[in-house]
């Protein structure tokens, strides 16, 4: 599904990001595997945010929203435990130990993701999220951004000079960290902060 | 230095500046380039003219500060060259 996804879609710009909504306004999360931008977007659904998905964002290249697409969240290793403090157990699949990724087992997102899955939300913060590392919030040039972002897309180059507008557009306006952090409750703080001082 | 060059159309590019770089999206192959300084000050003088080196180099001289205009010819031509490597400039 994610395959097709990824290779079929014209219809919007398609990032490899997650994202939560909250006031009709969405925060993106994108990074390499391990960087923590799954398990961060289903925590902050348990926290007051629309999950809008874990796997890709859907940018309208048209009107610059956002469009979700949630689906099972895909937990890995030490993440499981994380979301199983604060998820009931009756969301959770059976845990599938050692996979080539480690141990994963899904969870399904809050009944409020599916029931507003149709509602888009203007982007108004994109994370780069690095699990790890002591918490620090760093500005980014938006050439980074741009390139980073153009790895994150699955179809940019299909999309042309669609994809080139709609993704220059997201670059000039949306406001962008790199964020570093040891800790779910860590990450909340600096994206707290953030979100916060938004307009 | 008497080898002409000309910039392609204007049309079919897009030129988006960003920090210190400027993207330029070629429509007729959908690629899109990253370029530093001086391209795109390269591409603006340039015009629709079919021009030498030393005709860029003295549009540039005129209209920018040139911090080193002593090789500035060298990096002009060097720069074409890649140019038409990328099919963003094409030798008249």
């Amino acid at each position: 599904m994610n395959l097709q996804m990824a290779l079929g879609w014209r219809r919007h710009l398609l990032l490899h990001a997650s994202s939560v909504e909250k006031d009709g306004k969405a925060l993106l999360m994108t990074g390499l595997s391990g960087s923590g931008k799954s398990t961060l977007s289903a925590m902050l659904a348990e926290k007051g945010w629309r999950f809008m998905g874990d796997e890709f964002a859907l940018l309208n290249p048209d009107t610059g929203m956002l469009h979700s697409f949630p689906r099972l969240i895909s937990l890995k290793n030490q993440a499981i435990a994380t979301m199983q403090a604060i998820v009931p157990e009756n969301r959770f699949g059976p845990l599938m130990k050692g996979t080539p990724k480690g141990d994963i087992r899904h969870v399904k997102p809050p009944l409020d993701a599916v029931n507003k899955m149709k509602d888009a939300a203007k982007p108004a913060l994109l994370l780069f999220p690095r699990f790890g590392h002591d918490p620090a919030l760093r500005d980014i040039g938006k050439s980074e951004i741009f390139v980073r972002l153009t790895q994150a897309s699955t179809n940019y180059v299909a999309l042309g000079e669609t994809g080139f507008r709609a993704l220059t557009q997201f670059v000039d306006t949306v406001p962008t960290r790199a964020m570093d952090y040891q800790s779910g409750d860590q990450a909340e703080e600096l994206i707290d902060s953030l979100w916060s001082k938004l307009p | 230095m008497s080898q002409l060059y000309r910039a392609a159309a204007s049309e079919g590019l897009i030129q988006h500046p960003l920090d210190s770089m400027t993207l330029i999206f070629q429509k007729s192959s959908g690629i899109t380039h990253m370029v530093a300084d001086p391209v795109p000050a390269i591409l603006t003088v340039m015009g629709t003219d079919a021009l030498t080196a030393d005709d860029i180099t003295g549009r540039l001289s005129d209209s920018y500060d040139l911090e080193d205009s002593g090789n500035a010819a060298d990096i002009v031509l060097a720069r074409l060259v890649e140019l038409c490597s990328l099919g963003l400039v094409e030798r008249v």
